[in-house]
């Protein structure tokens, strides 16, 4: 089909007529931000895709509440963020994060950054695990914010909180995260 | 060995940045194709809305009727975006009244409610004109703000029929400023404006009409009464309807209490 390409706006309008396959394509734009945000909080690869599914088919029958001119993608993170919330009870076993292995690295992947190639693996590790001691609150704002790289509002969207919240919470977490980075860890 | 020195906030938060993108992070998997699948299997089925919001729709079209009055208090012939307390409204002029449309069924809104339950569940509580009570009342949630009340009162020798319906009068209060956004389409034969208790009211007393536009298409219905709207001293905006002349129906609006 020839033309440009439809914008969120435009989707999000065709959608509110029923449009599924417009729908369909803002799924395809927000899935791996979805996934990623129903990831953190249930750590389970099966339960993050249910919820984000799951959080799509609600989204669209309730895109009548979707109001012009709002951005999409902080208003899917918040019900991706409920519906994972919902499911991780029952989640099992907890993935945990982890970097990847050099080797794992494409030809087509970008290099590290500098201040990733500067900071030493063994540094990213004690980071990690550092970031995985947090109560989960702090972990979450964390890894919203930096990890995934929301913005402060759509870290305040997706938490459900204020983006005052926000900054304060990050403020602690950040507090917290150095400390726990000077806590050998266990093992 | 020397002991690292502790990172300052802005080296924590680039080196996080900076391992965001190292995160070996589960595969995504592809979701488009089975949420879409999903939809129009339900939507197919019956198991849901055939349209996002279609559900909500019935209950919107009680703000379109107040939508209806601030058009028509306006008398805008081009498009424009007004607002009068807790609605905003876009217009499209272009209908023609019809003698054969429809009048507004409050049951559309669903279940009638007693006064005192529709008043609890919608958690706020609107001033009531002197006089009968209310017969039925109904919860408006519009999708868009803060819930709004709809209260019926039966024909009677008070307040005789609305034409076209078994209704006497219909009073619709909206809390908060919140924006309602109505595509709508509208002829204005007459419009004045009036206070009530001092502040700024609009009168609309002829029959006029007006639009919805559904996954059916465009749906008008003919509004048959007298409108008075105005948003009192509480911030609660109203919109009555009634068979009332223009200073009877400021007269009740001045007595609500």
């Amino acid at each position: 089909m020839e033309g440009r390409p439809l914008d969120d706006a435009e989707l999000v309008e065709r959608a509110q007529d029923g449009d599924v396959a417009a729908f369909g394509q803002l799924v395809e734009h927000y899935r791996e931000a979805a996934f990623r945000t129903a990831w953190m909080i249930t750590r389970s690869s099966a339960d993050a895709e249910d919820a984000a599914q799951d959080a799509f088919v609600k989204a669209f029958y309730a895109l009548a509440r979707f109001r012009r001119g709002e951005a999409f993608r902080p208003w899917i993170l918040r019900i991706v963020s409920n519906e994972a919330r919902n499911r991780r009870r029952s989640a099992g076993r907890r993935e945990r994060l982890a970097l990847r292995a050099e080797r794992e690295r494409g030809p087509g992947d970008a290099a590290p950054s500098p201040e990733a190639a500067s900071l030493a693996r063994d540094d990213r590790e004690r980071l990690l695990a550092a970031l995985e001691r947090l109560p989960e609150r702090d972990r979450l704002v964390i890894a919203y914010r930096y990890l995934l790289e929301l913005s402060e509002a759509e870290t305040a969207e997706a938490l459900g909180v204020r983006t005052g919240t926000v900054k304060s919470r990050l403020s602690r977490g950040l507090e917290r995260l150095r400390a726990a980075m000077e806590v050998p860890a266990d093992g | 060995m020397d002991e690292p020195m502790p990172m300052s906030d802005e080296d924590l938060r680039r080196a996080l940045g900076a391992l965001g993108r190292e995160i070996a992070y589960p595969g995504t998997p592809s979701m488009s194709p089975a949420v879409v699948a999903r939809l129009t299997s339900e939507r197919s089925a019956g198991r849901r809305p055939p349209l996002p919001g279609a559900a909500l729709w019935s209950r919107r079209r009680v703000v379109v009727l107040v939508a209806v009055g601030v058009l028509a208090a306006l008398a805008l012939a081009a498009a424009a975006r007004l607002a009068i307390g807790s609605i905003q409204i876009r217009v499209q002029p272009g209908v023609t009244p019809s003698a054969s449309l429809p009048p507004v069924e409050p049951k559309a809104l669903g279940e009638p409610l007693s006064p005192e339950a529709a008043i609890a569940q919608a958690g706020f509580a609107p001033a009531m004109p002197a006089g009968p009570t209310p017969d039925e009342a109904y919860l408006v949630d519009s999708g868009f703000g803060d819930p709004g009340l709809l209260f019926a009162w039966r024909r009677s020798q008070t307040y005789p029929a609305l034409p076209g319906t078994g209704h006497g009068m219909l009073l619709l209060a909206l809390q908060g400023d919140a924006g309602f956004v109505v595509k709508t389409v509208d002829r204005f034969d007459e419009l004045r404006r009036a206070t009530v208790a001092g502040r700024r009211a609009f009168w609309i007393p002829v029959p006029h009409v007006f639009s919805v536009s559904t996954e059916a298409g465009t749906e008008t219905f003919s509004v048959t009464g007298n409108v008075l709207i105005w948003q009192a001293a509480d911030g609660i905006t109203y919109r009555l309807e009634t068979t009332l002349g223009r200073a009877d129906a400021i007269t009740l609006a001045e007595s609500f209490s």
